[in-house]
C-alpha cells in the first residue's frame, strides 16, 4: 500500500517535471525560431504545472491554483488558435476563446463557493462543469491537431511529425476524461488521502493517467533522435542540389518552354 | 522546410515545373522578400504570406506566366490549410 502510494506521488512529480519542462522548452523554441505563439503554449503548460505544485506543495488558498488554471486553459486555447486557425474565416475558433473567458469566470465563482460553504451538489456540479470545461479546451486541440494530421497525412513530410500530430491529439482526448474519475472521489474526503480506499483508489487511478499524459507529451514535444529515426524508417529525404539564380531561372525557364502550361493556360 | 516543399508542390502543378524547380523558386522569393541572410527555418505563417503575395508573385510574373492571381491564391488557401506544420515541425 505504501509503496504504491509512492509509486503515484511518483508518477504525479513526473507529471508535472514533464509540464513544466514542455512549457520552458516552448520558451526557448519560441525564441530560437521566432515562432511568437508558442510562448502561448509555454505560458499555458508552466502554468498547469505551478498550479499543482502550489496546490499539493503549499497553503495557499485553493483560488490560487484555479485562477492559474483558468489562465493556463486561456492561453492553451490561444496556443491552439495561433498554431492551427490563424487567418480562417470561421469564427469558431472566436468563439471558443470567448466560451473559454467566460467559463474560466464561471469555473473560479464555482470554486469560490465550494471554498465557502462546500456540499455534495456543489461538489458536484463543479466537477462535472471541470469536465464540460476541459473538454471544450483539450477536445479543441485534439480535434484542430487531428484535422490539420488528416490534410497533411498523405503528403510527402516527414513521418515523426505526422506522429507528432497523432500523438497530441490523442493525449489531448484522453486529457477531457480524467474529470470524470474525479466524481467517484467522495466529496468530503481529502483527494489522494491514503486513509480512505476511494479516494485512495482515485487518487491512483488520476496518477497512471497523469503519467500518460506525461509521456504523450513528452514524447511528442521531446521527441528524442533515435524515436525520429524510428519514425521516419524508409522515409526518402528530399535533398535539393544548389542552384544559382541564373541557373534555376533558367531551368525553370526551359520546363515551361518544354510544355508548361503557363499558369494554366 | 516542410512547409515549403509542400506550397512547392502545389506550385509545381500549377504551372507544370518540377518541384525541385518549385521549391527553389519560392526560395528565392523568400530571400527577396526578407533578406538574402533569412534562416528558411525562422520564417512564421506573416512571412510566407507577404512573400507569396508580393515577391513570389512578382517572379511569377517576370517569367511571363499568366492567371497569377489564381497561382497566388491557391498557394494562400494551401497555407492557410498547412499553417500548422510550421509549428510542429520547428518545435
Amino acid at each position: 500500500m505504501d509503496f504504491l502510494f509512492l509509486l503515484f506521488q511518483i508518477f504525479l512529480i513526473i507529471f508535472l517535471g514533464v509540464y513544466l519542462g514542455v512549457g520552458i522548452f516552448f520558451s526557448i523554441r519560441a525564441i530560437q525560431t521566432k515562432l511568437h505563439h508558442i510562448i502561448y503554449g509555454s505560458v499555458s503548460f508552466t502554468l498547469m504545472a505551478i498550479s499543482q505544485i502550489i496546490a499539493f506543495l503549499s497553503n495557499l488558498p485553493d483560488i490560487v491554483e484555479t485562477i492559474l488554471i483558468a489562465i493556463a486553459f486561456v492561453m492553451c486555447v490561444i496556443f491552439t488558435n495561433l498554431t492551427f486557425h490563424k487567418a480562417r474565416k470561421s469564427s469558431i475558433p472566436l468563439l471558443i476563446l470567448i466560451v473559454t473567458l467566460i467559463n474560466s469566470i464561471i469555473f473560479i465563482i464555482f470554486n469560490l463557493l465550494r471554498d465557502i460553504a462546500d456540499s455534495a451538489p456543489l461538489y458536484y456540479a463543479t466537477i462535472i462543469y471541470d469536465f464540460i470545461y476541459r473538454s471544450i479546451i483539450f477536445g479543441w486541440l485534439g480535434w484542430s491537431s487531428l484535422k490539420a494530421y488528416k490534410k497533411i497525412k498523405d503528403k510527402d513530410i516527414e513521418r515523426w511529425i505526422k506522429a507528432r500530430y497523432k500523438i497530441v491529439s490523442a493525449v489531448s482526448f484522453l486529457i477531457c476524461f480524467e474529470r470524470i474519475v474525479r466524481i467517484f472521489q467522495p466529496w468530503y474526503q481529502e483527494f489522494g488521502d491514503p486513509n480512505y480506499i476511494e479516494s485512495y483508489i482515485v487518487f491512483g487511478i488520476i496518477s497512471i493517467m497523469a503519467i500518460i499524459f506525461a509521456l504523450g507529451f513528452a514524447l511528442a514535444w521531446f521527441m528524442p533522435k533515435w524515436f525520429k529515426r524510428y519514425l521516419n524508417k524508409g522515409y526518402q529525404h528530399v535533398e535539393d542540389k544548389e542552384y544559382s539564380e541564373e541557373e534555376l531561372l533558367d531551368i525553370i525557364e526551359k520546363q515551361l518552354s518544354n510544355g508548361g502550361n503557363n499558369g494554366g493556360n | 522546410m516542410e512547409v515549403i516543399k509542400s506550397l512547392g508542390e502545389i506550385l509545381a502543378n500549377n504551372i507544370n515545373i518540377s518541384p525541385t524547380a518549385a521549391r527553389g523558386l519560392i526560395k528565392l522569393a523568400i530571400k527577396d522578400e526578407l533578406g538574402p541572410f533569412t534562416d528558411l527555418n525562422r520564417i512564421n505563417y506573416e512571412n510566407l504570406q507577404s512573400t507569396i503575395q508580393n515577391s513570389l508573385k512578382k517572379r511569377l510574373k517576370n517569367l511571363t506566366l499568366k492567371n497569377l492571381d489564381m497561382i497566388t491564391e491557391s498557394l494562400l488557401i494551401h497555407l492557410k490549410e498547412i499553417q500548422s506544420l510550421i509549428t510542429m515541425a520547428n518545435v
